[in-house]
């Protein structure tokens, strides 16, 4: 990691670890940190963007952070001039989006919003006439119904009628490929929870005695912690992999891999992480129900392994077997 | 004793693999926070499955008496 990057890295853990606020990471720029500077953002990169979802899931800061950046990005793309506050997006729209003059009329259903109920505006792409458009849709104008995941973090159903619109086309791989990009953020702000697990699975292992020793001393829990580390390093690998594709050009393959490993690191990690906490792990007040939530409820959130699943293996397919190992090797 | 650390422990196992299996394998449509039949089992399971091999002798204490019983210990 750049010394650059470990310093943001750095600054956006302390920040989340403090529970700061919307204003505060916007102070940071983070928000706008994969906007280009000529339009006012930081200009940083994929790399970077990661770097501090990944510290964020970590801490689990319960803002739609990885939505906004992702927002603002695409936003910009499309030279849709967008208010500083708290943006969110759709990734599954179905919906229809029609012109009148200059007006956009945009009609139908947005499910799974991430804090639907707390931004103003939630951006989506569409193809219209046959180029990607961001679409910019105003929050007052749906009739909401607030639902959350098993984290209690919301993700809510937006439903438009004949709404007015803002959008604009646009090229970037974002704006084309926005549930890929979704993807990525998740991968990283999973590697962060995995780490937070992991960590405080460690920690209850050398303080907690039965037997008359730390349970951490029995081969059989050091046996599942190991096999929690591999799990952690593998998915974070994946992530970082993915992300520094993305900063290349095309990284569809790494993407579908990464999610792919990421979730299957969930189920593995996740079971070992409560084994090892025994009855503790289960209650309310304790750190580790706030991570494990959270791993559950992202292990379905922007494409399963099933949806993953699908995507590599018919590129694997469509390129035929010879051209497999050439193909993996070149990336 | 054996056969009852056995059967459990296969049980559990079992039990265990199901809601993350569903989970990998459902649809896309299939989101979490609905209120389906089937969105509704699997977001229980999912949160409680973990508790089952700890609950009346851990997963560890099990294999334990399993070991003692193919004459380990």
């Amino acid at each position: 990691m750049s010394e650059q990057r470990q310093l943001l890295s750095d600054s956006a853990a302390r920040l989340f670890q403090s529970n700061a606020g919307w204003d505060e990471i916007e102070e940071l720029g983070i928000a706008d940190i994969l906007v280009p500077e000529d339009r006012g953002g930081s200009g940083a990169d994929w790399d970077d963007a990661c770097a501090v979802l990944q510290a964020a899931g970590h801490a689990q800061t319960p803002l739609p952070l990885a939505e906004a950046m992702i927002a603002r990005k695409i936003a910009s793309d499309a030279g849709l001039e967008m208010p500083r506050s708290q943006l969110s997006i759709a990734t599954n729209p179905s919906v229809t989006l029609s012109r009148d003059g200059r007006a956009w009329k945009f009609s139908g259903v947005l499910s799974g919003v991430p804090w639907g109920r707390d931004v103003a505006s939630v951006i989506t792409t569409i193809t219209f006439d046959g180029r990607p458009h961001v679409v910019a849709l105003a929050v007052r104008d749906a009739s909401l119904h607030k639902k959350m995941n098993l984290a209690d973090e919301p993700r809510d159903e937006l439903q438009f009628d004949s709404a007015p619109a803002l959008a604009a086309p646009a090229n970037s791989r974002e704006t084309q490929h926005l549930l890929d990009y979704a993807a990525l953020a998740r991968t990283a702000q999973i590697a962060g929870a995995l780490q937070s697990a992991l960590e405080l699975s460690i920690t209850y292992a050398q303080e907690r005695k039965q037997f008359g020793r730390p349970i951490g001393q029995f081969q059989a829990v050091q046996q599942q912690l190991a096999l929690f580390g591999a799990e952690t390093a593998a998915a974070t690998c994946a992530s970082r992999s993915a992300a520094i594709a993305a900063c290349a050009g095309d990284a569809s393959f790494e993407i579908a891999a990464a999610k792919l490993r990421a979730n299957q690191a969930i189920g593995v990690a996740t079971s070992i992480a409560h084994q090892v906490h025994g009855a503790i792990g289960f209650t309310r007040e304790y750190a580790l129900r706030q991570a494990t939530q959270r791993l559950w409820s992202w292990r379905s959130e922007y494409g399963n392994d099933r949806y993953w699943s699908d995507v590599l293996g018919r590129t694997v397919v469509e390129r035929e077997a010879d051209r497999f190992w050439v193909d993996l090797a070149a990336r | 004793m054996l056969a009852a650390a056995i059967v459990k422990d296969l049980g559990n196992s079992f039990e265990q693999s199901m809601p993350t299996l569903v989970q990998a394998l459902v649809s896309e449509d299939l989101r979490l926070e609905d209120d389906s039949d089937l969105a509704r089992t699997l977001a229980l399971l999912l949160q409680t499955s973990p508790s089952f091999s700890l609950r009346g002798g851990t997963r560890e204490i099990l294999r334990g008496i399993v070991a003692r019983g193919l004459g380990l210990r």
